[in-house]
């Protein structure tokens, strides 16, 4: 090897040295206010969802609840419980379960006409606006009795006294099933039903009974509901403080060196990462909207590993709670399951609620979806009552507008609604309209109606009538006044 | 075209059997809801709703009868005559004017004892004289009488009529009404 080679060769290796040096440095200066936990945090909350933080975790057990428990006393009285629906059911479910443990457990299938039958005995309904998935008793301790080739899901859980060895189930496709035990104690249960009486001084009759068509549902005949009214003014979170930012890095961690920033002439903030893969929009109110590209993850969970995937998301993602910490009360309303991919997916709706009655309006709702054990869509549309300009307002005793009074006061407008919903088809005979209201009722309540009379917020106590395609239409619970209709 | 006729006849037969003892009260003006009676006309409760749906705002009067000669009998049809000539009135009279449209005259009876009773509906015209008399019978048994093995014969009776109602359908194509509860 000649001098003049070897010399460009050690010229080479300096000039290697130097550029490693260098390399070495300028990694330094861009990397020395990110530490190496923060990385692995971005990509953590990007692509695992099982290294959640350890916030307060709510159980599905906190969120189910019916929308109503109907009793038949079987004496030709009736009641149903909607406010403490919650309380009737944590003292029947228990029942159930224990049932599913009995011997000799066997299903068979009922026709509409039956199911009747069998619930004008003295009976309890509870009854969910939603299909409630058997897997779901079963992470409460309920024995697999082979309830999954009959039915996947439950609409309502009933208990007769009709047949005292038996639980009847509708499920989410109306289909009516009895499970028959071999043998079955029923007395404490129908002890608890009876004992129900003295916890409800509202008097309710099946549709049928009370106001004719064939439709069943409960209906309320003489009520004594005291809602009061609430007022308030929607707490928007100051703009020129972080909150956007701190809210991006409860969903990308605290680097968001990675992340990309746009905020539009409205106010708007939109998070993106990954070329948009991954996004958090912000709205000026304090709404927002998260959304994540699913992952081919061909994986299956049940409704409550889903469940508790959401829930620990919220709880981590914002909190189950007000953005000032205020506590707030959510009943799961829907949920609806899908599949990915091969993948499960599972998408759950939650809404605020005060002292039981369920707050309707655009707002105040939790929607999240579970794909496969990956959150893919999250958006939380919740208007938080500024703690000073909230209040409440008794009902003074004015007696409940009469729920009778409502339909045949009201049945042209509510027509008109549902004709506008497409949900009802003008019928040939005019004479006829009354019953074809009626027959598409499939749900009557007491609520909230939120009401914009800006700045302020009012949630006017309200007669809540739910039909098909979840259509709801509103009139005031104590002036009969029409509100408004959600569809 | 005999067989048409005929099963016609069958049809009309078939409805007006079990609607004579549900609609027998009815009139232009009002409806009785309940109480709702079986092909039997027996209702099983220990208290009584009476629900009455009227159409306009004619002028009407309910009164409630009971029938102390009747004796446990399986259907309305088997009660005999002479139970229906001495009747005691269970409760007062109550005049009743609806609304323009649909209104309901609703009425609770608690502790109602089993028997025979009778709903009286009297029509009034606009210069108060009785324009027309109508009286709903039906049979109280006590709730705990109610007997469940018949949720499955009931059924299977149901049955029967959709299956004679599925026949007539695709005979002639058209809707025979539901009149068997």
């Amino acid at each position: 090897m000649s001098r003049a080679t070897i010399y460009k060769e050690r010229i080479k290796t300096v000039l290697l040295v130097v550029l490693f040096i260098t390399a070495v440095l300028l990694s330094y200066l861009y990397w020395r206010d990110s530490s190496f936990l923060e990385i692995k945090e971005t990509m953590d909350n990007r692509l695992s969802l099982t290294t959640l933080a350890s916030a307060t975790i709510p159980e599905p057990s906190e969120f189910i609840c019916p929308v109503s428990v109907d009793v038949n006393f079987g004496d030709g009285t009736f009641t149903s419980f909607h406010e403490n629906a919650k309380g009737v059911w944590d003292l029947l479910l228990p029942f159930y379960i224990d049932f599913t443990k009995s011997s000799g457990l066997s299903v068979e299938t009922l026709t509409d006409r039956q199911w009747d039958n069998i619930m004008s005995f003295q009976s309890a309904r509870c009854c969910f606006d939603y299909g409630l998935p058997v897997s779901y008793f079963r992470s409460l301790g309920a024995a697999n009795y082979g309830e999954s080739d009959y039915f996947s899901d439950l609409t309502v859980l009933a208990f007769s006294k009709a047949f005292d060895d038996s639980f009847f189930i509708r499920s989410a496709d109306g289909g009516c099933f009895r499970v028959r035990a071999s043998e079955y104690d029923s007395s404490n249960i129908l002890s608890a039903i009876e004992n129900l009486r003295s916890l409800s001084t509202d008097q309710y009759y099946p549709m049928n009974q009370f106001l004719g068509t064939d439709n069943t549902v409960i209906t309320p005949f003489s009520t004594s509901i005291d809602l009061p009214s609430l007022q308030f003014r929607p707490s928007v979170p100051d703009q020129d403080s972080d909150f956007n930012t701190n809210l991006a890095r409860n969903f990308f961690g605290q680097s968001l060196d990675f992340i990309r920033t746009v905020t539009d002439n409205n106010g708007t903030t939109i998070f993106m990462y990954n070329y948009g893969e991954t996004s958090l929009t912000v709205y000026p109110n304090g709404f927002f909207e998260y959304q994540d590209s699913p992952v081919s993850a061909d994986k299956s969970i049940s409704f409550t590993e889903a469940f508790r995937t959401a829930s620990a998301f919220i709880a981590d993602h914002g909190t189950w709670s007000a953005h000032d910490g205020k506590t707030i009360h959510f009943l799961l309303e829907g949920v609806d399951r899908d599949i990915y991919e091969r993948s499960s997916v599972y998408t759950f709706r939650f809404r605020s609620h005060y002292g039981g009655r369920k707050i309707y309006g655009s707002d105040n709702v939790l929607t999240i979806v579970v794909t496969g054990s990956q959150i893919t869509y999250y958006s939380r549309n919740l208007m938080i009552p500024a703690e000073e300009d909230f209040s409440v307002t008794p009902n003074t005793g004015t007696p409940n507008y009469p729920f009778v009074d409502v339909v045949s006061q009201g049945y042209k407008t509510i027509a008109g609604e549902l004709m506008a919903c497409g949900a009802l088809e003008p019928p040939e005979d005019p004479g006829v309209l009354f019953d074809a209201v009626l027959e598409q009722i499939t749900g009557i309540d007491t609520g909230y109606f939120e009401m914009t009379e800006t700045p302020r917020k009012v949630c006017r106590p309200a007669w809540v009538l739910t039909f098909s395609d979840d259509i709801r239409i509103f009139y005031d619970l104590y002036t009969g006044e029409y509100l408004g209709t959600i569809s | 075209m005999k067989k048409t006729l005929l099963a016609l006849v069958l049809a009309l037969l078939l409805c007006l059997s079990s609607a004579t003892v549900i609609f027998a009260a009815d009139d232009d003006a009002y409806s009785v809801i309940s109480p709702q009676t079986s092909e039997t006309g027996i209702t099983y409760c220990d208290n009584l709703l009476i629900s009455v749906k009227t159409m306009d705002n004619t002028p009407l009067r309910f009164t409630l009868y009971s029938y102390p000669n009747y004796t446990k009998v399986s259907s309305l049809d088997l009660v005999p005559a002479s139970v229906f000539n001495v009747r005691s009135q269970a409760g007062p009279s109550e005049d009743f004017t609806g609304g323009e449209g649909v209104s309901f005259y609703t009425r609770q009876v608690n502790d109602i004892q089993p028997g025979m009773y009778g709903l009286k509906i009297e029509k009034f015209d606009q210069e108060g004289n009785v324009a027309s008399v109508n009286q709903k019978y039906f049979i109280i048994e006590s709730s705990s009488s109610k007997d469940s093995a018949a949720i499955y014969e009931s059924q299977s009776s149901a049955s029967r009529v959709m299956f004679i109602q599925n026949v007539f359908r695709s005979l002639f194509g058209t809707t025979v009404v539901d009149v068997s509860e």
